[in-house]
């Protein structure tokens, strides 16, 4: 069983894609292994209401609900936010998407730490990406910045009965975010041969590493292989590859 | 499927690439079902002096003795100092048995001061793995003003079409769309897909502009993902078996022994 708990349903405007809808997105998992996917409205990132892109989103995964399971996107700078947010959970989200690079805001802002109370409040887990692009061959239109470590552990130490996840966490091993036991990181820009993984392993343990890809912007192969080269005892493989996102999102087993 | 590595690098000179040693990048290999490696030691200093691309020869050299079947080493040098270039690049092929010379960022390759270097390689039958990028974040592109595009590569592949120039890390240098559309009609030019970016549908793309003989796999010790990365493309397995090895071996034989 493999959870990826970092893809993507839309259009990113900077590229064509190879899976965009809900039915190619799937396809994408089913040859990449991925049972279960944990996705967001890409197009939520650029709308100026985010919220239509989660209504989008809703209706695209309708078919598969078994396979895609949708997380919301909502901008806590946007009015009516708190509406959307129990829309998305009455309409069956099972988690916040949070981009604040693309909806200009800091994570510490007023507003942000009144969403991710909320959230948490509804015991909902809050996934942030580090970034969606690296910069190096960025759109020049595309100014976002990627997150710096010390912004979320501010929101992390500020709320502490939230549950963080940090998609493309890369270089979080070097970084005191890693004390925050409400912080889980997301594995898919973690070298194991550069031997990244395994010092975050020791660091945080298997509990609070979640597998995650970044389909479909992203290759699936190499997050996988990141997970299949460490050198952990199975229990630990599977609670990164899919025990820990149950947990997360309340899922149970048909067993 | 062989799977040769066309872009690595061991620990040496003065950068120590995340602590990984020979010994561990082998494992790291063994461990993907990568057969050899390509590698070199540069430095990512402008006026890198001859004494100093030397060491990182010797280094480079160090690391083929310890793994002769699975490290090849190719002659890192700076081409601002020519001479002592020519002498270097002449004595580890021909003596030391490496398989191709490195320039990274000390020059533009468009400059009329990397041709010799040129000459040298064809005289050799060798390729040159040149470092590129088309980094459009100002911030990025500031930190390396002398590198390469695939512009700068163009121009140099149309000066010598007997010169088999490899266009470093495309997805990890910048805009690939971008390299890619420019690199179409140079046939002398390779590129490999080394680096961390892994954006989905790069490999199809590539495939698409360039066609697969002319698409070297590597990974600049992205190891996972230089791997993952072909594992998932949507090409034929004939197309996967040239990317993975095929055509660095092509390459690699025109080298006399």
């Amino acid at each position: 069983m493999i959870v990826d708990f970092n893809a993507y349903v839309g259009y990113w405007p900077f590229r064509r894609l190879p899976a965009r809808s809900a039915d190619e997105v799937v396809r994408l998992l089913d040859k990449g292994g991925i049972d279960i996917a944990v996705v967001s409205s890409l197009n939520s990132t650029l709308y100026a209401d985010a919220h239509e892109g989660n209504l989008e989103l809703i209706d695209e995964t309708r078919q598969h609900k078994d396979r895609l399971i949708p997380v919301a996107v909502l901008n806590p700078k946007y009015p009516g936010w708190e509406h959307d947010l129990e829309e998305c959970i009455r309409l069956g989200f099972k988690g916040v998407r949070l981009y604040p690079q693309y909806h200009n805001y800091a994570l510490t802002d007023d507003e942000c730490l009144k969403l991710v109370s909320k959230a948490s409040e509804m015991n909902l887990t809050v996934s942030i990406p580090m970034r969606l692009r690296d910069r190096r061959g960025r759109h020049w239109i595309d100014v976002a910045r990627d997150i710096e470590f010390a912004e979320v552990e501010q929101l992390a130490s500020r709320m502490p009965d939230s549950r963080i996840i940090l998609l493309e966490s890369r270089g979080a091993e070097n970084s005191t975010v890693t004390k925050y036991r409400n912080v889980y990181f997301e594995t898919s820009r973690i070298s194991t041969t550069l031997g990244e993984m395994a010092k975050l392993f020791r660091l945080v343990g298997a509990s609070r590493l979640i597998f995650g890809s970044g389909a479909p912007l992203k290759y699936i192969s190499p997050a996988k292989l990141r997970i299949q080269l460490l050198d952990v005892p199975d229990e630990a493989r599977e609670s990164i590859l899919w025990r820990n996102a149950f947990d997360l999102l309340g899922l149970k087993t048909r067993d | 499927m062989i799977r040769l590595d066309c872009h690595s690098h061991v620990k040496g000179g003065f950068w120590d690439y995340g602590g990984l040693t020979a010994t561990s990048l082998v494992e790291a290999a063994d461990k993907l079902g990568i057969d050899a490696l390509c590698c070199s030691v540069p430095m990512n200093k402008p006026a890198t002096t001859p004494e100093e691309f030397r060491a990182c020869n010797d280094d480079m050299l160090r690391a083929m003795k310890e793994y002769p079947d699975k490290i090849w080493g190719y002659c890192f040098v700076n081409p601002g100092y020519q001479s002592e270039s020519l002498v270097e690049i002449e004595k580890r092929i021909t003596e030391d048995g490496m398989v191709g010379v490195k320039l990274y960022n000390q020059y533009k390759c468009s400059d009329p001061v990397v041709q010799p270097i040129v000459r040298k390689t064809i005289e050799l039958k060798v390729p040159i793995l040149q470092h590129a990028g088309y980094l459009t974040d100002p911030i990025e592109a500031a930190k390396q003003p002398n590198i390469s595009d695939a512009h700068d590569i163009v121009q140099l592949a149309n000066l010598f079409p007997e010169a088999m120039i490899v266009e470093a890390h495309l997805p990890g240098g910048g805009d690939w769309q971008w390299a890619l559309k420019t690199i179409r009609k140079a046939k002398n030019v390779f590129v490999d897909t080394s680096g961390s970016i892994v954006d989905c549908g790069f490999v199809e793309r590539a495939v698409e502009y360039v066609g697969a003989e002319r698409i070297l796999f590597g990974t600049d010790l992205s190891m996972e993902e230089g791997v993952g990365k072909i594992l998932d493309a949507e090409i034929t397995q004939e197309e996967k078996k040239l990317i993975f090895g095929e055509n660095l071996s092509r390459i690699l034989r025109r080298r006399p022994k």
